[in-house]
């Protein structure tokens, strides 16, 4: 039994390290997250336990959504003029032409048995669609991410 | 084109009173009396004639000397320099502190017209510019990598766009333009100080919105070689070393006269905003003047200024709304001037004092409770006043602290000033060099 435990824990630490590595190959990831708030602590840890299901080229993306997500302060810039605010019809339509690409409907199935946790596979799902440029649909699912925590808080 | 945009120009408010505050009359025509700015009103050359400002620290440090203001605003500026390049008051600490405090004095002995030009200005050194943009930009996280598969595909046409326009900028400057591309489907554009420029991807993966990016792209150089950004940073700084008595002074009258202090505090707010907003204008006129470089025929330019237009909010001033305000612009010149003067409910919102009424609940809770059932006798009337001004203030103060000070110029604003800017640069006389 106690080999058992040894093995079990050797396998938790071999595994937390996998993840480690691989959350260390998105560079400044760990220090974004450590912004949450303490009430969404939970939310984070499993997100960032499921890093090594992301493919290394989603690191850009996976920073961009969580920077969206935790809603960081820009500093400074001129812009152009008032941004729009999301067209939610244009977006959904935006995510189901996301999901009309097999290639990107096989990532999602894949996420739903990877990712149980529904917030941190929101994440992920948000990330997918960045690196395959579907912005608005990224958008609404990151404001369906926030709304879900809302109604919880 | 044309008549679109004079049609809107009809019924937008005018500005050229505003804007020429201070600018040089054109050669032959009569002096007109020179006023002097309240604060930093800097935006003088609303056409932009001078597509890049002055940017050597020595031109512009020779120039404050020259119009002898002297050792005050100098000594300021020299303690700013300082402290920017030392890190602040971190730096300050190695100072002796008798000597920082004779620093300080001299600053506050800085007369208001002086200060004046100390934002006029451009002093801020290049490299501290630059720094400024490093550090705003190394928190942009929404940027499309150039090595990505849509990276590979949308940089080489705003490289192209961008090398086309800078081209056109023959005079001289030091600035390195940096390009990137955010990850968004909307066609907005930002710069930052130094160089810094992105484009929304929206502006570049369609090539309908070309136009409109040649118009965003060439705007925000125009923004950076303005220095807008940077002279804002400026202001803020000259006014942070004046404040010492002044806010005694308010903290100590703000007991007796609450109405004035906010008054005051609302006044400064809309300078700074009316200030914002005419950059933004001049950055429009930049760009405008950068494209008839780029364009041969005026017929290209109207197109790329159009494109703009049409994606502007509609001029009724309701704000936001998401379907693009395209039909509203791309009416008819008949239609288009339908609204009574719809620049003025943005323009003289924030001054106007029954707005905040509407909306002051979420800011000012005690204060602004309903005022007591009206009542005949003294008591109960002086009781009512007394609610009354109390809820006008609670609404004031809600006012300064929702109204957003650093806003766009509104729909008929742009349209009005980019109209101006097209018929100078597409009648013949004012074309030639």
């Amino acid at each position: 039994m106690k080999t058992v435990t040894s093995l079990a824990g050797t396998f938790l630490v071999m595994l937390a390290a996998s993840a480690s590595a691989q959350a260390a190959d998105c560079v400044g990831l760990d220090d974004i997250v450590q912004v949450a708030p303490a009430e969404d602590k939970g939310l984070w840890a499993r997100f960032m336990s499921g890093l090594d299901v992301a493919k290394q080229d989603e690191c850009a993306s996976l920073t961009t959504v969580v920077d969206k997500v935790l809603n960081r302060k820009r500093t400074g810039g001129r812009k152009l003029e008032d941004d729009k605010p999301l067209d939610v019809v244009a977006a959904e339509a935006n995510l189901q032409q996301a999901l009309d690409d097999p290639a990107i409907r096989k990532r999602f199935d894949e996420l739903r048995t990877q990712i149980p946790d529904e917030g941190a596979r929101m994440l992920y799902e948000a990330a997918i669609l960045d690196s395959e440029g579907y912005y608005d649909a990224r958008e609404l699912r990151i404001r369906q991410l926030r709304e879900k925590l809302h109604t919880r808080g | 084109m044309t008549q679109r945009i004079q049609a809107a120009a009809a019924c937008a408010i005018s500005l050229s009173a505003t804007l020429a505050i201070g600018a040089n009359p054109p050669a032959g025509t009569a002096a007109a009396p020179q006023v002097t700015p309240p604060i930093s009103l800097v935006v003088l050359d609303k056409h932009c004639a001078n597509i890049v400002q002055s940017y050597k620290l020595s031109d512009n440090v020779a120039e404050l000397l020259k119009k002898q203001i002297g050792k005050g605003v100098k000594g300021a500026i020299d303690f700013i320099r300082d402290k920017l390049d030392r890190g602040g008051a971190k730096g300050s600490k190695t100072k002796d502190s008798k000597a920082e405090e004779a620093e300080k004095d001299e600053i506050d002995d800085v007369p208001p017209e002086m200060r004046l030009e100390a934002k006029r200005m451009n002093w801020m050194p290049m490299q501290t510019e630059v720094m400024y943009g490093e550090r705003a930009h190394a928190q942009e996280t929404n940027i499309l990598e150039r090595e990505s598969k849509l990276g590979k595909k949308h940089y080489p046409v705003a490289d192209a766009m961008l090398a086309q326009i800078l081209a056109k900028v023959e005079e001289e400057h030091e600035y390195q333009f940096q390009l990137f591309i955010l990850k968004n489907s909307t066609r907005n554009a930002i710069a930052r100080p130094g160089g810094f420029l992105y484009l929304d991807q929206g502006l570049i993966d369609n090539a309908k919105s070309h136009a409109k990016a040649r118009f965003a792209l060439a705007h925000e150089v125009g923004h950076v070689l303005q220095r807008h950004e940077t002279r804002e940073l400026q202001g803020m700084i000259v006014d942070s070393y004046n404040s010492k008595d002044e806010m005694q002074k308010a903290i100590t009258n703000v007991k007796n006269d609450p109405g004035a202090v906010l008054a005051n505090v609302k006044v400064g707010k809309e300078i700074y905003a009316r200030h914002h907003s005419d950059q933004e204008l001049q950055a429009d006129s930049c760009s405008a003047r950068l494209l008839s470089r780029v364009h041969t025929k005026p017929k290209e330019l109207a197109k790329d200024l159009d494109a703009f237009i049409k994606d502007l909010p509609p001029m009724d001033g309701a704000a936001g709304a998401s379907n693009a305000a395209a039909p509203v612009n791309a009416a008819a010149p008949g239609t288009a001037a339908a609204p009574v003067n719809p620049a003025a409910p943005a323009i003289t919102a924030p001054v106007n004092p029954a707005a905040p009424a509407t909306t002051a609940s979420p800011a000012a809770p005690a204060t602004a409770a309903p005022a007591p059932p009206a009542k005949t006798s003294k008591k109960g009337s002086k009781a009512a006043k007394e609610a009354e001004v109390a809820t006008e203030l609670a609404a004031a103060a809600h006012e300064i602290v929702a109204s957003p000070a650093a806003r766009h110029p509104n729909t008929a604003e742009r349209v009005a000033n980019l109209d101006a800017i097209y018929k100078e640069l597409t009648t013949p006389a004012a074309a030639a060099p």
